[in-house]
């Protein structure tokens, strides 16, 4: 195993929030007994550990205040196959990312990987049908565990759900060096209350009182709900209680797309077209995203630097991005979809469409660029001001709520005269505003401003973190949500799982 | 000019990021995606983008399999799209490759025959000087933009961009995207491709001999592949304004 002391700008103490950290040192386990050893170590010696995954996550979840980094990068390989009912499942290691996951599944490239259970590889080989792994965090390059750490969803969660809902298994350290396998569907809860025996472990122990909020995309704070299964405990939990080694996630059954981009002449128009969209039984899409024309503004810039990114028309226009099943329906799919663009004022002709992997690849750089060059904006201002970190948005709200919302945003941003570009997951009314910072000044009005937008959100029945947690950065807003109760029911919670409260410190609470 | 009728020659190849060369120089087409010959892709762009009310044929020589490129072609805003595929074309060379395809081109009277100036798996770049000098036409290559309202061509000669009159008929290899082109289907002519056909013409529709194509029909045969590693040269200019003192000039080069 490899251990060293990382230098003040290493990789192992920042994510993609851009919020620097320290630590004292970073260690990278090869396998999972190293794993174990590891934090037993820190456990004697009451060292806090911080997990590193791919550190793709945008909450400071993954950076270290002191103590040691323990990085997951070498448990990166996927284990076997299992069948399940109709379908097939996957173990993986926690490191294996979505993109590798995603093609090895979808190219049958299975050599080499175990039977979870008898003969699954072989049926699976066989199998006419496709496979994948559907949840789909936009960054293809975070972990599965990562993924399940912060319940991770995305744009294809409108259609499939977020992680949640495809794992069925996991092994996760405790703090202590104990390890349980937990299955779903074989421990749940009496009301809040757990009492288990779980792979020789007696649990238990009290949920939070309060509810978690389902009617939204939800990623604020530890998941309660009466009768919950132990599994839940887990998911979404921020690596707070501990440390997934292993998990076993489902495939969905593959079938072709065609993705769009609908170009429309301006803000208004777009979220119109959105909303006759997206319960249109005959469209039915299965991805629906926002791009205000400030967005469209930002990639033509980008596309001026990188020819390889599509240009989007010279006009000023706002964009709609959906993606339907590609089959014997198609033709009537388009007729509806053409009506309700002209309906709204857009034209079909000036608008694209793509189905084969290089069309949507290219399509998906061009909706993928407004984020990241907001990320690499924010990094290059970082050598110049230091404090300066990424300022997006992540807050849901519900179906009735999100004009209002959409509305608030705009008034509350302007009347702070922040720069700001609105896109994302509108299917499930939860876009992100990223909001662009010039100096420490817009820093400060734009913590203010969006202390004022998480309180919105949580009043109008939302959540203050859809999809990317809570993490360091957003600890304010899940206090917002549960008061101070709910934050001491998660406390205990933690102490119970890891009584020297070293996984992970600082995360979800402090 | 209106009312032109164009032809685009499209060549499916293999994923040049994917595809490996065997031990014997063989590319090794199994199971690497294929896609339209990036070339060829730029040739239709420069149809598509100057289409105005011309028609515009998308053409390929191959395996059934090539549809998909003519399938892309047509999403692509192509009016129809034509394979010329058959048992009987297998194993041609650029020679009787260039026969096929202009056998099938005679017969359909077009103004003008887009081509990519190489296709990324052959790399000869024969085909369409081939073509030009079957049909009769003009041949304009290394082409970077056209102008169908002027009837201007615009060819890179390395040093020098040369403009020309274009003279039909004619066939021009590209070797640039056009300005600003669209690099996606729109909406609409991916619709419009759903429901067009494409039209296979075989062997029995050319009216060509056995001898003039595939295998038969080849006068080349590829023994092997291998990279060349050009050795350095320096290239020396001399400036060919007034021919004879250039003339001399080389010539005293050349007797050292
Ligand atoms: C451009 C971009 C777009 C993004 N879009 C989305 C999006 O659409 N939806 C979304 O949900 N997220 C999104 N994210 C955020 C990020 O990709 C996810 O949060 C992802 O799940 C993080 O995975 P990771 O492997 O990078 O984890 P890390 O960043 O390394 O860790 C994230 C957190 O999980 C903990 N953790 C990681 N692995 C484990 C483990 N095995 N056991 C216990 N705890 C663990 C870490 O300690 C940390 O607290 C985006 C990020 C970027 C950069």
């Amino acid at each position: 195993m490899q251990r060293f002391t990382p230098d003040p700008d290493s990789p192992y103490t920042i994510d993609e929030c851009k919020i620097r950290g320290r630590a004292d040192s970073v260690s990278v386990p090869d396998d999972e007994e190293e794993l174990r050893s590891e934090i037993e170590r820190c456990f004697s010696s009451k060292t806090p550990v911080t997990i590193n995954a791919m550190r793709t996550g945008l909450c400071g979840g993954g950076v270290p205040d002191g103590g040691e980094v323990i990085s997951l990068e070498r448990l990166d390989r996927i284990i076997g196959i299992g069948r399940k009912e109709d379908g097939y499942f996957v173990r993986v290691q926690p490191c294996v990312t979505v993109r590798t996951l995603r093609d090895t599944m979808l190219m049958k490239h299975i050599d080499g990987l175990k039977d979870v259970t008898e003969g699954a590889c072989d049926s699976f080989l066989k199998d006419q049908r496709k496979f994948f792994y559907p949840v789909d965090p936009t960054e293809m390059d975070s972990s599965i565990g990562g993924n399940i750490a912060a319940n991770s969803s995305g744009p294809r969660t409108f259609k499939y759900g977020p992680t949640r809902d495809w794992v069925i298994s996991i092994k996760v350290i405790f703090s202590d060096g104990r390890t349980v396998r937990i299955d779903r569907g074989k421990h749940f809860a009496s009301g809040k209350h757990f009492s288990a025996d779980v792979d020789g472990i007696h649990l238990e122990f009290d949920m939070p009182s309060y509810d978690f909020n389902t009617n939204v995309k939800n990623a604020g704070g530890l998941y309660s709900k009466d009768d919950m299964d132990l599994i839940d405990v887990f998911i979404g939990s921020e690596g707070i209680l501990g440390v997934i080694c292993e998990a076993d996630v489902l495939l969905a059954e593959w079938h072709p797309l065609i993705s769009n981009i609908a170009f429309m002449p301006d803000d208004t128009s777009a979220l119109s077209l959105i909303k006759d969209v997206r319960h249109d039984p005959i469209i039915a899409p299965e991805f629906l995203e926002y791009f205000d024309s400030g967005s469209i503004d930002l990639i033509r810039r980008v596309s001026d630097s990188d020819p390889t990114i599509l240009r989007p028309p010279e006009e000023r226009c706002s964009a709609v991005f959906l993606d339907m099943a590609l089959d014997d329906t198609i033709a009537d799919r388009y007729d509806r979809l053409f009506d309700l663009i002209r309906k709204n004022g857009g034209d079909p002709s000036k608008s694209w469409a793509g189905h084969d992997q290089d069309d949507r690849g290219r399509m998906f750089e061009f909706r993928h660029s407004v984020p990241k060059s907001i990320f690499e904006y924010v990094a290059s201002l970082k050598e110049e001001m230091p404090a300066l970190n990424k300022m997006g948005t992540d807050m849901s709200v519900p179906e009735d709520k999100s004009d209002e919302m959409m509305a608030f945003y705009r008034e509350t941003l302007d009347s702070f005269g922040l720069e700001y570009v609105i896109f994302g997951h509108l299917g499930n009314f939860h876009p992100h505003v990223e909001i662009i910072l010039k100096d420490l000044e817009d820093l400060r009005k734009a913590r203010e401003a969006y202390a004022i937008l998480a309180q919105k959100a949580v009043d109008l029945g939302g959540s203050p973190s859809a999809e990317h947690g809570i993490g360091k950065l957003k600890r304010d807003y899940i206090r917002m949500m549960y008061g101070e109760k709910g934050i001491e029911e998660i406390r205990s919670l933690k102490r119970y799982f890891d009584p020297e409260m070293i996984l992970n410190r600082g995360d979800m609470i402090e | 000019m209106s009312d032109l009728r164009i032809a685009v020659m499209v060549k499916q190849v293999p994923d040049p990021n994917l595809v490996e060369i065997s031990e014997d120089g063989r590319l090794m087409r199994e199971n690497v995606p294929s896609m339209i010959d990036p070339f060829g892709k730029m040739a239709l762009q420069h149809a598509i983008t100057n289409k105005c009310q011309h028609h515009v044929d998308a053409i390929s020589m191959g395996p059934m399999q090539a549809q998909d490129v003519l399938r892309k072609s047509l999403e692509f805003g192509a009016d129809d799209a034509y394979l010329i595929s058959g048992r009987e074309f297998a194993g041609a060379d650029t020679i009787a490759t260039a026969r096929t395809m202009a056998a099938f081109l005679s017969m359909r009277d077009y103004d003008l025959v887009f081509c990519g100036m190489q296709a990324t798996d052959g790399d000869t770049a024969q085909v369409p000087s081939e073509l030009a000098v079957f049909l009769g036409f003009n041949i304009y290559s290394y082409a970077t933009s056209i102008d169908l309202e002027n009837m201007t061509v615009t060819q890179s000669y390395e040093r020098a961009d040369v403009v020309s009159k274009l003279s039909l008929p004619a066939v021009i290899t590209f070797m640039r995207p056009p300005h600003g082109c669209v690099q996606i289907p729109s909406m609409t002519d991916y619709v419009s491709a759903l429901k067009k056909e494409i039209k296979v013409v075989g062997f029995a529709d050319l009216g060509i001999r056995m001898c003039d194509t595939g295998a038969k029909g080849s006068r080349t045969k590829v023994k092997s592949v291998s990279t060349i590693i050009p050795k350095k040269k320096s290239t020396e200019f001399i400036d060919g304004a007034d021919t004879v003192s250039a003339a001399s000039a080389i010539m005293k080069e050349v007797k050292g």
